[in-house]
C-alpha cells in the first residue's frame, strides 16, 4: 500500500470541503439565475402586453435552417489529468463576412419592437453566460464526487486489509 | 465519451415551456441544423412524457450539443432519464421556470452530491 490511512483521510477531508464549497456556489448561482430569468420573463410579458400575445410567441420563430443560427460559440475543453475534467467557455460568434452575419433574433418579431423585448433579450443573454458558469461548477463537482468515491473505496480496502493483519 | 470531444462551435439546447424557449431563442441560442433538427423543444400541457424523453435522449446523443438547459418542472417528469445520465458532457442544467421556483433539493447533481454524506439518504 502506498498511502497510509491518515494521508487518505486528509485527502478525503479536503475534497469534502471542496465539495461543500462547490455545492454552495451552485446554489448561489442558481438563485442568481432565477432572478435574471424572472426579470427576463417580466420584460417579455411587458413586450407581449404592448404587441399582443399572438405577436410574440414561438410561432414567430422561423423554421428554416438559414435564419435560425446560434449567435454563441460554446467551446469545450476536456483534459484528462487536470483538476476540472471538463471546462466550458462561451463567446459571441465572430462574423466572418458581412454576408453571413448572424441575424438578430429580435427581427423575427418585427422591425420596430418594444424596448422591453430588447431588455428581455439582454437578460436572457446574461443568463446564458451564467449557465455556462454553472455548467463549469457542475463539471468540477462531478469530478470531485468521483474522486471521493475512489478514495472511499481505497480507504475501505486499506481498513479491511489492516483488520485482517491484526 | 466516444461521441463528445473537445471543440469549438458547440450548442446549448433548451427544453422548457414556451416563454423559456422564446426567451432563450431571443437570446440567440437557437439553431436548426441541415437535417432540420432544432436544438429546442417547447413543452406544453399536451406534450407527452415519452416525447420529452425521446428529445432529451436525442440531445444527449448529438455531438454538437454540450449543455442542455431544462426547466426543473419538466426535469421532474423525466427524472429517471436525467438521473441515469452521468457523463460530464453534455452537462444538464436545471433552470427555474416562470411558474415553478428553483428547488435545490430536486436538482439531480446536488442530490447525488448530498447522497454521499449519508448512503441511507439516497431516495
Amino acid at each position: 500500500m502506498s498511502k497510509s490511512i491518515d494521508v487518505l483521510s486528509e485527502e478525503i477531508d479536503e475534497l469534502l470541503l471542496r465539495k461543500l464549497e462547490l455545492m454552495q456556489e451552485k446554489v448561489q448561482k442558481n438563485v442568481q439565475m432565477e432572478t435574471l430569468l424572472k426579470d427576463g420573463h417580466i420584460e417579455l410579458a411587458k413586450a407581449k402586453y404592448i404587441r399582443g400575445k399572438e405577436n410574440i410567441s414561438i410561432l414567430q420563430v422561423p423554421n428554416n435552417e438559414d435564419t435560425v443560427t446560434s449567435l454563441f460559440d460554446l467551446e469545450t475543453n476536456v483534459n484528462d489529468n487536470d483538476e476540472p475534467a471538463v471546462c466550458f467557455d462561451i463567446s459571441l460568434k465572430k462574423s466572418s463576412s458581412e454576408t453571413d452575419e448572424p441575424k438578430d433574433p429580435v427581427k423575427w418579431f418585427g422591425v420596430l419592437v418594444p424596448q422591453n423585448l430588447r431588455k428581455s433579450q439582454k437578460r436572457f443573454q446574461e443568463s446564458i453566460y451564467l449557465a455556462v458558469k454553472i455548467a463549469n461548477v457542475q463539471a468540477e463537482l462531478t469530478s470531485v464526487l468521483s474522486k471521493l468515491k475512489a478514495l472511499h473505496i481505497e480507504k475501505d480496502n486499506l481498513c479491511s486489509a489492516n483488520d485482517v493483519k491484526t | 465519451m466516444a461521441l463528445h470531444s473537445a471543440g469549438k462551435g458547440k450548442l446549448l439546447a433548451v427544453i422548457g415551456d414556451e416563454d423559456t424557449c422564446v426567451g432563450f431563442l431571443l437570446g440567440g441560442v437557437g439553431e436548426i441544423n441541415k437535417h432540420r433538427q432544432p436544438n429546442f423543444l417547447v413543452v406544453d400541457k399536451n406534450t407527452a412524457i415519452s416525447e420529452i424523453e425521446d428529445m432529451f435522449k436525442r440531445f444527449i446523443k448529438r455531438d454538437d450539443i454540450d449543455i442542455i438547459l431544462i426547466n426543473q418542472n419538466v426535469a421532474e417528469m423525466i427524472r429517471h432519464v436525467i438521473d441515469s445520465h452521468t457523463q460530464p458532457i453534455p452537462s444538464v442544467l436545471e433552470i427555474p421556470s416562470k411558474d415553478h421556483p428553483y428547488d435545490a433539493s430536486k436538482d439531480s447533481i446536488l442530490r447525488r452530491a448530498k447522497g454521499m454524506f449519508n448512503p441511507e439518504d439516497i431516495h
